[in-house]
């Protein structure tokens, strides 16, 4: 299948990252498509989020290639930058700040203006079912919203692509599940999604995955592909059949 | 533009939501400089002599009355002899051993130049320093005392020619400590604020992880820098304007020169004290690391920066150091200014080394720090 430029989100290219002796991402390449949610599985120390920080401009790679939105991750950073939402593994939100005023700085960042982000930050707590709480300190939020309000400022600006790093860690299945209803919501807005998790029934909310065992690209395919491929019955198997050599160490 | 001011109203809104760093911020300059330019005095009084009079004379006595009237020390009468004295050295109860020898009226009666004898306690050298001085003033004043002179009268003496030094003191007439160790106290202030807010701050964002957020936003460098440093910036100037404010109700300090100067220096001398705490947040990874380092070089720039002693009084080395250091600079400019007077044109050389430093430390910055790494 060919897929013209237009369409791709994400290029890469025997993407590598050494750290000394040890290679982390070793040579892996992929392709996620315009407004697809592509799974970036793998085991803890896989390599994923060194390959995403890669993607988002936070670190140059050793050697390979790769557009982010159409723009090179080698040269052009900050192009990348304007262009994409990131949410990191680690907590990303000020809490002693409130809500709004999170939304205000990072949303201004991007250049809104100010009524536009009075606007989006409306609706946007609205949606979230937050409108009472939007002076409210972020330290006083349980994780669950806090998951759900960074999400949704990581994504006020509309941006082209949204890379979330285990965005649901520590997260309980029922605020997973209306998580996952945001991350919909942001792909039919035609905004690409790509998520790293742990959690394999959610692997099967992506329209694709790729699998990643000791920085290396193991398995690469839709959910369903996959499965008949390996002759596996759930994400589950697939995972054990794969990630078995590293979860021994 | 915008993105500058939003990290700017971003940093203002997180200082002023800890109510600690307020109370700092509002207490710190009040709360020093009353309490430390009064206590750090460079003035020494009742030092406690131990006398020694063996002659028990008119003459020795009037030796006796000169160092009573002088102000400077506490008498106290040792009965015995030197080994008492020592006695008393040891146990810390007299700073000055003055002995009278026994026929010291009679010797100087007959024109022989009588020696009496002197010792000083100089475990602190500085205030052995300053008692020698108070001995030789009130000497000096004691030769031109009547009882002297009718003594000396009497005496053979062949007259002594002697060459009298009149001193005055300029700027500071009335040897005022308090004026000169305003200005220095409150550089010494901004520079503690100022180091230790603007270190703690970006390691912050490292610890909480924020940091990853804010290099993934399309920021620049110098955007970064700026909107990192102006609100500590605007704190310092807060704690310096509170500062003179106190010094001028409490202290009755006169500012001689320009008080815009005096601000062109701060904002200058800020540039480089919150560039120096900025880059120790760069290469701390946690803000107790960035803590140690700050308190290193804090106490590096009030030591070796002439408030407390005098740089001229320091080896060589150690002047070259002084050399290194911003707030050294600072200081002498704003006691110029305050208490001098002094123009622009005064205090350039100070300016230009403060603005050179500010350009050094802030190309290591936009060097040193990385957004993508």
């Amino acid at each position: 299948m060919v897929i013209s430029n237009q369409e791709i989100s994400v290029h890469i290219k025997d993407l590598t990252k050494k750290f000394g002796d040890f290679t982390a991402v070793n040579k892996i390449s992929l392709d996620v498509k315009k407004g697809e949610i592509f799974g970036f599985l793998g085991a803890n120390g896989a390599g994923k989020t060194t390959a995403m920080r890669m993607l988002c401009g936070l670190s140059y790679c050793t050697s390979g290639e790769g557009t982010v939105a159409g723009f090179d991750i080698n040269t052009q950073q900050e192009e990348i930058k304007r262009n994409i939402g990131y949410m990191s593994q680690k907590f990303s939100l000020y809490e002693d700040l409130t809500v709004f005023e999170n939304i205000r700085f990072y949303a201004s960042v991007y250049g809104l203006s100010s009524e536009k982000i009075k606007e989006r930050g409306d609706m946007l707590l609205k949606r979230l079912g937050m409108s009472e709480h939007k002076n409210t300190f972020v330290k006083s939020l349980p994780l669950g919203w806090k998951q759900k309000l960074a999400f949704s400022i990581a994504v006020v600006h509309n941006p082209k692509i949204v890379f979330l790093d285990e965005p649901t860690g520590g997260v309980d299945p029922v605020t997973r599940r209306s998580f996952w209803n945001l991350i919909y919501e942001a792909a039919e807005n035609g905004t690409t999604v790509f998520v790293t998790t742990h959690y394999m029934d959610e692997a099967e909310y992506c329209d694709r995955i790729s699998l990643m065992v000791n920085g290396r690209i193991m398995a690469l395919g839709a959910p369903d592909d996959l499965k008949k491929e390996f002759n596996v019955e759930n994400m589950n198997g697939l995972f054990y059949l794969l990630a078995r050599d590293t979860s021994t160490l | 533009m915008n993105i500058t001011l939003e990290l700017i109203r971003k940093e203002l809104l997180q200082i002023f939501r800890n109510p600690l760093i307020v109370k700092v911020i509002v207490m710190a300059p009040v709360l020093q400089l009353i309490v430390l330019v009064f206590a750090a005095n460079f003035e020494i009084k009742n030092l406690n002599i131990g006398f020694i009079d063996r002659d028990n004379t008119s003459i020795s006595s009037s030796v006796k009355n000169s160092f009573v009237s002088s102000g400077y020390f506490k008498l106290k009468n040792i009965k015995k002899d030197y080994s008492e004295g020592l006695k008393e050295f040891d146990r810390e109860d007299v700073d000055i051993i003055v002995e009278i020898p026994d026929n010291f009226e009679k010797d100087f009666k007959n024109g022989l130049h009588p020696n009496m004898f002197i010792a000083v306690n100089a475990i602190n050298s500085m205030k052995a320093g300053v008692a020698s001085s108070y001995i030789s003033k009130t000497m000096a004043t004691y030769y031109k005392s009547e009882s002297f002179l009718s003594a000396s009268k009497n005496a053979n003496l062949q007259s002594i020619p002697t060459i009298d030094v009149e001193y005055s003191d300029w700027y500071n007439p009335h040897l005022d400590y308090k004026s000169y160790m305003l200005a220095g106290v409150l550089c010494a202030i901004v520079t503690i604020m100022g180091i230790l807010l603007t270190s703690l701050n970006v390691v912050r964002e490292k610890e909480i992880g924020t940091i990853e957020q804010l290099n993934v936003i399309p920021i620049t460098k110098s955007q970064f820098i700026i909107g990192k440093i102006v609100p500590f910036a605007l704190v310092g100037l807060a704690q310096f304007t509170l500062g003179i404010i106190v010094a001028i109700i409490i202290f009755n300090m006169k500012i001689e020169g320009s008080i815009v100067l005096l601000y062109v220096m701060l904002l200058v001398y800020l540039l480089v004290v919150l560039s120096v705490g900025f880059l120790i947040s760069i290469f701390s990874e946690t803000q107790s690391q960035a803590m140690f380092v700050s308190l290193f070089c804090m106490f590096i720039f009030i030591l070796m920066s002439g408030l407390f002693t005098p740089v001229e009084s320091m080896p060589d080395w150690a002047q070259y150091i002084v050399k290194l250091n911003p707030l050294s600079y600072m200081i002498e400019a704003m006691r110029m200014i305050i208490l001098k007077g002094s123009t622009f044109l005064n205090v350039i050389k100070d300016f230009s080394v403060l603005i050179g430093m500010g350009v050094l430390v802030n190309s290591m910055i936009f060097v040193f720090y990385k957004k993508v790494n």
